[in-house]
């Protein structure tokens, strides 16, 4: 049986990898801010989007994130169910959770179900993310529906 | 970092206050209920929202609630994304929370998608909020959705 | 005044409340698994979807729910948001408030649901299962619709 300072710890850490994944998740709201979202990223980090591409390092994560600016001018990221499991280690995370997104995609209202996966690690006392992945469920113009249109063609094409 | 104590007062906190909120997303749900929407502020409370006015004090926004539950035949609240900080005094904190809002306003179907940033004050032992601080992103007719009607004309 | 251990303890009680409650989520959202909903839930559990989804009890009534229910849903997503769990002076029965936001596919099309839930837990060797789940729907409609032109799909 865990301590009860090993307990408290517990309970805490799973207080702060959720802080920080919900940071990065407001960082994408309004102007994406690239640098705040790979701030919250170790440097080898990699964001694994799937049909939207595998980003491997800060600088390749920044920069596809930097992009999404011309294409979006308005979004919000609700995001909610997290499931948080802290390794034995203390050191180590993983993480799942769901994303409903309201962008607006070049002029249009679009309609977004996601769910997101993460694994993070503890380094110098903050926690980071050296994984961030995603499986996009529909990304749908508001006015079609996830039936009609399951996803908007990938964006820039 | 604090003793085990103050540890585990904190993330006692964060749950309270968290449960504060979603009370009041509850007594929104419940046809913005005045009384029982009133009693979760401090005396001095201050509730602001974007294009909805500013209302000061437990009687202002009373008043406010008591009219919304004229307009609103139907809402459920939810609330979403909370991010609370304890202030080091323990009797003051901050809070940020998404809101997604399917509404009946006037008889008609409305999405509502706001934030919030909320500052709350623990009174005798009970966290209440001290500033409510609602921005709006859009008010939007189900039918033509935030791009082509951010905001609906409300009667 | 609880003792640390008791705050504690009623903290981590909240904490696995709320992701049995998440837990069922998942499962709902990939192919509901009549077999391991069922084994979320106590015994003698009883679901209550009220006049829509009837009252259903013990695990093999709920499992046979969701096993029926898996063949109308073909996708959906269960946003699970805003609990107020509360646990007795026992520590062993608590009660729980959610909202569930649920885009889905009923029967070929898309409908949104608004949903509200009253649960109640019991833990049992040291885990907690649902022995009770009563669902409020506040509406279930046809996407190119929306709750006030029609709040229930057929």
């Amino acid at each position: 049986m865990a301590t009860l300072e090993e307990r408290t710890q517990r309970l805490e850490d799973i207080e702060a990898v959720r802080r920080v994944l919900l940071r990065l998740g407001e960082s994408c709201d309004g102007p994406y801010d690239a640098d705040t979202f790979v701030s919250l990223m170790t440097k080898d980090a990699v964001m694994d989007l799937m049909e939207m591409g595998v980003y491997r390092g800060r600088q390749a994560i920044h920069d596809f994130i930097a992009g999404l600016r011309e294409h979006i001018s308005f979004t919000l990221h609700y995001w909610c169910g997290f499931l948080i499991d802290i390794a034995p280690s203390g050191t180590e995370a993983t993480a799942t959770w769901y994303g409903m997104e309201t962008p607006t995609i070049e002029g249009r209202a679009v309609l977004g179900g996601l769910t997101h996966d993460a694994r993070l690690r503890k380094v110098e006392g903050r926690w980071m993310l050296t994984h961030l992945g995603q499986k996009l469920h529909f990304m749908t113009p508001y006015d079609k529906g996830w039936v009609k249109e399951r996803t908007i063609p990938p964006i820039g094409s | 970092m604090g003793t085990l104590e103050q540890r585990v007062q904190r993330l006692q906190d964060i749950t309270d206050i968290r449960r504060l909120k979603i009370e009041y997303a509850q007594q929104c749900d419940d046809n913005y209920n005045p009384d029982g929407l009133t009693v979760l502020f401090t005396d001095d409370a201050v509730w602001e929202g974007t294009g909805l006015g500013r209302y000061e004090g437990k009687q202002a926004i009373h008043g406010f609630w008591t009219d919304a539950s004229g307009r609103f035949t139907f809402a459920l609240h939810y609330m979403v994304g909370d991010a609370i900080d304890i202030a080091p005094s323990g009797v003051e904190a901050t809070g940020h929370w998404y809101l997604w809002e399917p509404a009946t306003i006037d008889g008609r179907a409305m999405f509502v998608a706001a934030t919030y940033d909320d500052v709350y004050k623990k009174v005798d032992g009970r966290w209440l909020f001290h500033r409510v601080q609602a921005h709006s992103h859009f008010l939007a007719p189900y039918e033509s959705g935030w791009v082509k009607v951010p905001f609906a004309e409300l009667d | 005044m609880a003792s640390q251990e008791e705050r504690v303890q009623l903290l981590e009680d909240i904490e696995d409340i709320r992701r049995l409650k998440i837990d069922y989520a998942g499962v709902c959202d990939t192919g509901y698994d009549g077999d391991k909903l069922a084994a979320m839930f106590t015994e003698d559990a009883i679901w209550d979807g009220g006049d829509t989804f009837g009252v259903h009890r013990g695990r093999a009534a709920i499992r046979d729910l969701f096993n029926e229910i898996s063949s109308d849903i073909t996708f959906a997503l269960h946003y699970m948001i805003g609990h107020t769990i509360d646990v007795d002076s026992s520590g062993t029965k608590a009660t729980g408030k959610w909202y569930l936001w649920e885009p889905m596919t009923y029967k070929g099309q898309a409908v949104l649901g608004a949903i509200t839930y009253d649960d109640e837990y019991e833990k049992v060797d040291g885990r907690w299962y649902f022995s009770r789940m009563n669902v409020q729907i506040h509406f279930l409609t046809p996407y190119d619709k929306g709750w006030v032109k029609q709040r229930m799909v057929t």
